[in-house]
């Protein structure tokens, strides 16, 4: 007894926190961050790894349904807290840390929970936007519009600018009469395992979004893959009904840009330079220390180092190319070169230059194209590097 | 029968009851490795220093009490495989490293068992991968083939390097053979083409994109509560075996002055941990595909290359061999 109180106790000091932000609760998820750090805390890769769902903002009722699936996915002792404001942020913490230490709550939550809750949440996931577990079982619950699209006719296919997007260059990308022998954009087909109407792949319907780290709040992209390959993708937006805080001063709309770039590095593996991000949001966020020259200058050598780093250029360069410039849609250039934008912004934004020109609706129009025909990770890192930050696209909109 | 009589495979060798020492000094190594990648990231994240030292005790702890997760139709079995490879792997690839003058299994074939066990960390990591029946970590699965496709044949000439200069496929000859010097000062490049080796078995550092932050979590994905600490501390397990096989393999076994022989080896091997340790979190992850390109391009040319002018050198009747 003795032993399990120590564990409980040796457990309770290291909490895994998986932050879901929603539209407007950037602030609050910003200081869901900072709290975890201060506490010792880790921030969660995904629901598997989480003890406690924090969810960060006023999520609308279309949430609802989402965020209990997400809940479904949490191995248990499990908490889950909603932070409406950033001023609830340190007593949601405490009650996490009181009720995942509730021996007695979570024997209960636990005995309540059904034994194929986790399969009975998966199950109806793979149509879902979903967390970081999809499944590819075959439970059937055809209700949804998109479970028609399982395999064959993609819904997409008959959308006309589907085929045509796409970056591979393959004009026959349309998933609607894939030959079976073809192979997509050149690259083999990953599985070949016989569908049920007989095409010779296997089509994983993967949502992205909107529970998923370092990724845009409420986007949702759902997309098709062939093994890593995405050949199809579709965008929605989740809206939040949080009342969003006003942007008046400029080190806000660089702390943005700071997190969206910490976001990029983070994906693209560069642990430290995203850590020296997150670090220069927090102190650009920070009333005390965000006009102190150091951390100009914390920035601008930051900067400075992921344009010149070889490793980084080597990895990311000719990654993910917009060619094409269209005003106020995706920016230009490769992802290397995207990722440093982000970070020049957060200069500019200090500067007080004035912030880019935005065109949401554009930009999500222009998303499935961009990632289609290229990898998974690829497509994580296109997103990344051309959605902006919640701040500055609130501002865009002139909320 | 081919074995000289003089030299019998159990006088050599340590013997089965060594096996529980090995296995906790091995957990202990794990931690102390567990615990510097803890502080490095602790302080690169600005958490408190000691959170990150503490963090292989509360993260146990904290998986030991938190539960299974079940997808829906999963592999049950084969999810083991991926769950106690790891661990199971580490002991048998360190049963062949001498531990002061004598390994614990004296196998004349004591490279090519270490060789063997590295290819099967593909059907472990595939298995934990796999089995799941998850996108992320299928994805995470696959990347970790295409990493080994790059990593797995410079690793195997590197391997053979130092077995090409003694003469030999058994740790302990290779040992003897660095009397008059450590074979990492004229075979640096096998050296370090062997530790990308590991840093690839042992999903780590730069090759860690199997297990990637855009993949939330990738091969672990969906692994949770003891399982999770298991795949988790056996990653640290296979990176301890991987450097403890460098002190015989690269850095002269328990050859050293004053130190007693298993002294050195535990003293060299936590060297070279320490370093893969610290390495690993400064190199960003590389991308699968690109890392391709260096490992047939870059990795195995250099090896090649290595292992040429090490057989000349031996050929000729120079080196240590």
């Amino acid at each position: 007894m003795a032993l399990t109180a120590m564990m409980r106790s040796a457990s309770l000091r290291s909490v895994h926190v998986l932050p879901v932000e929603i539209p407007g609760g950037w602030r609050v998820r910003v200081e869901v961050e900072q709290a975890v750090r201060r506490r010792g805390w880790r921030l969660a890769s995904g629901p598997a790894d989480a003890d406690a769902l924090v969810i960060c903002g006023a999520p609308g009722s279309e949430w609802d349904e989402l965020i209990d699936r997400v809940w479904g996915h949490l191995p248990g002792p499990r908490v889950r807290v909603t932070l409406a404001n950033p001023a609830e942020v340190t007593g949601g913490l405490d009650r996490v840390v009181r009720e995942l230490g509730d021996r007695d709550g979570q024997s209960v939550d636990a005995g309540q929970r059904r034994p194929d809750e986790d399969a009975a949440a998966f199950g109806s996931d793979r149509d879902t936007r979903g967390t970081s577990g999809m499944d590819m079982g075959d439970a059937p619950d055809g209700h949804d519009h998109h479970e028609e699209s399982h395999h064959g006719d993609m819904d997409m296919g008959g959308d006309p600018d589907m085929g045509d997007i796409d970056m591979g260059g393959d004009p026959d990308m349309d998933m609607g009469d894939m030959d079976m022998d073809m192979a997509p954009s050149g690259i083999p087909l990953a599985t070949g395992a016989d569908d049920r109407d007989g095409l010779e792949m296997d089509e994983l319907h993967v949502p992205l979004g909107p529970v998923l780290r370092h990724w845009p709040a409420g986007l949702v992209v759902r997309c098709v893959l062939h093994g890593d390959l995405v050949t199809g993708a579709e965008v929605e937006l989740l809206p939040g009904s949080g009342a969003a805080d006003a942007v008046d001063v400029a080190a806000e709309r660089a702390a943005g840009w700071c997190d969206s770039a910490a976001s990029t590095l983070r994906l693209a593996g560069a642990e430290r330079p995203a850590d020296r991000a997150v670090r220069l949001r927090d102190d650009l966020l920070d009333p005390t220390l965000a006009d102190r020259p150091e951390t100009a200058t914390g920035l601008a050598r930051l900067a400075r180092d992921v344009r010149s780093s070889r490793v980084l250029r080597w990895s990311l360069g000719g990654l993910g190319v917009i060619a094409t410039e269209v005003p106020g849609g995706p920016p230009t250039g490769d992802v290397h070169s995207r990722l440093c934008a982000q970070l020049d912004h957060a200069l500019g934004a200090l500067r007080g230059d004035p912030a880019p020109a935005l065109d949401a609706d554009g930009l999500r129009d222009a998303l499935p194209g961009l990632m289609t025909g290229i990898d998974l990770a690829a497509a994580r890192l296109m997103v990344a590097s051309v959605w902006p930050p919640a701040v500055v696209a609130r501002e865009a909109a002139g909320v | 029968m081919s074995e000289p009589p003089t030299e019998p495979l159990v006088d050599h060798a340590l013997g089965p009851a060594w096996s529980i020492a090995l296995v906790v000094v091995a957990a202990l190594l794990a931690l102390a490795a567990a615990g510097l990648n803890g502080v490095l990231v602790a302080r690169s994240a600005g958490r408190p220093a000691r959170s990150g030292m503490v963090s292989p005790l509360t993260e146990s702890a904290r998986l030991l009490t938190q539960r299974r997760r079940r997808t829906l139709q999963r592999d049950p079995i084969l999810q083991q495989v991926g769950v106690f490879g790891l661990p199971l792997i580490a002991v048998l690839m360190l049963s062949v490293v001498p531990l002061g003058d004598r390994p614990l299994l004296d196998l004349p074939v004591g490279v090519v068992w270490f060789n063997a066990l590295d290819v099967a960390v593909w059907a472990v990591v595939w298995l934990a991968g796999w089995a799941p029946n998850s996108a992320f970590p299928l994805v995470g699965a696959y990347r970790f083939l295409a990493l080994a496709l790059a990593y797995e044949l410079p690793l195997m000439f590197a391997l053979s390097t130092p077995a090409v200069a003694a003469g030999s496929l058994r740790l302990s000859d290779i040992v003897s053979a660095q009397s008059g010097g450590w074979f990492v000062v004229w075979m640096p490049l096998a050296f370090a083409v062997y530790l990308v080796g590991v840093a690839g078995f042992a999903v780590w550092g730069p090759l860690s994109a199997p297990v990637g932050a855009d993949l939330a979590g990738g091969v672990l994905g969906e692994t949770s509560g003891p399982d999770r600490l298991l795949v988790l501390g056996g990653r640290y397990a296979v990176l301890v075996a991987g450097a403890a096989f460098t002190v015989p393999m690269f850095l002269g076994g328990g050859h050293g002055p004053l130190l007693p022989a298993w002294m050195w080896v535990l003293v060299k091997t936590a060297a070279v941990l320490a370093g893969l340790v610290w390495l690993g979190r400064r190199i960003p992850t590389l991308r699968p595909d690109r890392f391709l390109e260096v490992g047939w391009l870059v990795l195995l040319p250099i090896t090649l290359l290595q292992l040429l002018v090490v057989a000349i050198v031996v050929g000729t009747g120079g080196g240590g061999g």
